[in-house]
């Protein structure tokens, strides 16, 4: 009978530990951000920086949980402990590093306008006067519209959308003349999307480092110092030994590699 | 913690206000509207006539029975994407997301005002209904001057009671980018990843509510009045 309870209790302790080996890291993303992150028809979720964030904890050696919510729940998520990181092409910046740490650059994320072809609308404010123009709701891109071209003195309306989905919408309806957002996610939606309505990036990418940083990286709670260098591990792996290239290549024709020697 | 309510109510005092407007707008408006719509839809639900009955009692399955988001995506981003819509004249009160969030409330709160008069014109005491067709009154002056007018006494508390949910519901315009008390919370708090504008935007919730109880208590009364209590 004792060496049954020994027995048990033995197992019972292996089984306990190699339970707790297995560490979760609950991932923020969104459902809505083709080709980075999106859901395909079957619910399943897709895209380049989920398949290099499952690369990334094969490296940790970590369970990824992936959790899918608004672009603006991100830094509430992680400030109520709700997810440790997030990877949604969140853009590293002054404003937000005041309320969480981010990894090393992950990928380049340029910003541009898209809108319909050949109505002289640009990069160039003046040809927004009098226009609406688009922006996902806690971005960068609202950031920049709010802060550098106020509807009061620019002329240019701004409406504000929970998901970059929506915004699609409006603009291919024409409630809105243009959208101001990634190129990359821009240029996808007009690949899939835009071009049979004759849509483009129009303009030269709009540059602004003090607002749109240097780039995207993985966001982590402020002061979570381990979870950031395993990041930044992960990160040099897949960068260093070309399986961010392979990704990369798979869903864009041009590098999003940030530039070398950083 | 107070305090961080307060100096967030004062700092954005004006964005505040300016979407507590555009709520009491879609508020009065929509219920007036719905009110209005329902008071044909609840005689045409009491019809004699079949077909007619059923219509009314279709238009009440169709909205009580499909949620009102639901209702409020398919009007804003459903509609728009035919071009054929677009080039029509109703593409006049759909481009708008403030008109297509009035117009899914007002249709909506219809159906459920609908339902409260029918219940009230069904409650209104075989007595007087016969007493007004002993008037010789037909049926039109019978309902405009007897039935509706007591019916409408009937149903007042339910009516009051569909208005309040009408306020919460309207929460749902954020979602069509219209900048109502919940949007503008929304996108304060998604500037400061904090929640506190949404408790802000709560509070106001709860103070317009008991402004709205205390007005309903009050036409009930007067609707009322002649009653014996």
């Amino acid at each position: 009978m004792k060496r049954i309870v020994q027995a048990l209790l033995v197992g019972a302790a292996v089984a306990a530990s190699s339970a707790h080996a297995e560490e979760v890291v609950r991932i923020g993303t969104l459902a809505d951000y083709a080709p980075f992150e999106y859901r395909d028809p079957s619910g399943q979720l897709k895209g380049m920086e989920i398949e290099l964030g499952q690369q990334m904890c094969q490296h940790m050696r970590v369970k990824c949980q992936w959790v899918t919510m608004d672009f603006d729940a991100l830094i509430p998520a992680l400030k109520a402990h709700k997810i440790d990181a997030a990877l949604a092409q969140m853009s590293v910046n002054p404003e937000r590093l005041k309320t969480v740490d981010f990894s090393r650059i992950f990928t380049i994320a340029p910003v541009q306008y898209v809108a319909k072809g050949l109505t002289g609308i640009s990069d160039n404010p003046a040809s927004l006067r009098g226009k609406t123009v688009g922006v996902q709701s806690g971005s960068i891109h609202e950031s920049y519209l709010k802060t550098r071209l106020p509807s009061a003195s620019s002329g240019i309306e701004m409406k504000v959308y929970q998901g970059l989905d929506q915004a699609w919408l409006d603009l291919q309806a024409g409630r809105i003349q243009a959208v101001l957002a990634d190129s990359t996610v821009g240029l996808d939606w007009i690949t899939k999307e835009g071009r049979k309505g004759g849509f483009v990036l129009v303009g030269k990418p709009v540059s602004d480092p003090e607002i749109f940083g240097e780039g995207t990286a993985v966001a982590v709670r402020k002061g979570d110092a381990r979870l950031k260098a395993r990041f930044d591990q992960a990160i040099a792996t897949v960068l260093g030994n070309g399986s961010f290239a392979a990704v990369n290549k798979q869903y864009f024709p041009f590098s999003i590699a940030p530039v070398a020697a950083k | 913690m107070l305090y961080d309510y307060l100096g967030f109510a004062f700092e954005h005092g004006q964005e505040l206000l300016d979407g507590l407007w555009i709520t009491l707008k879609l508020l009065a408006l929509s219920s007036l509207g719905g009110f209005l719509l329902a008071l044909p839809l609840a005689v045409a639900r009491v019809s004699p006539n079949r077909t007619v009955a059923a219509l009314a009692r279709g238009y009440s399955a169709l909205f009580r029975g499909t949620p009102l988001l639901v209702q409020i995506f398919i009007l804003y981003y459903g509609f728009s994407q035919f071009e054929a819509v677009r080039n029509s004249p109703a593409w006049f009160v759909l481009a708008d997301a403030f008109n297509c969030a009035l117009l899914a409330l007002t249709l909506n709160i219809a159906a459920y005002m609908a339902e409260d008069l029918r219940a009230g014109i069904i409650g209104v005491p075989h007595g007087e209904k016969e007493a007004a067709l002993a008037y010789g009154m037909g049926r039109c002056g019978s309902y405009l001057h007897i039935i509706l007018p007591r019916a409408i006494g009937i149903a007042a508390p339910a009516l009051g009671n569909e208005v309040v949910s009408q306020l919460k519901a309207s929460a749902l315009a954020s979602v069509i980018t219209v900048l109502e008390v919940t949007g503008v919370a929304r996108r304060f708090s998604a500037q400061s990843y904090s929640t506190d504008p949404l408790i802000v935007a709560g509070l106001l919730y709860v103070a317009v509510t008991l402004l709205l109880s205390l007005l309903a208590r009050l036409a009930e009364r007067r609707i009322n009045c002649h009653q014996p209590r």
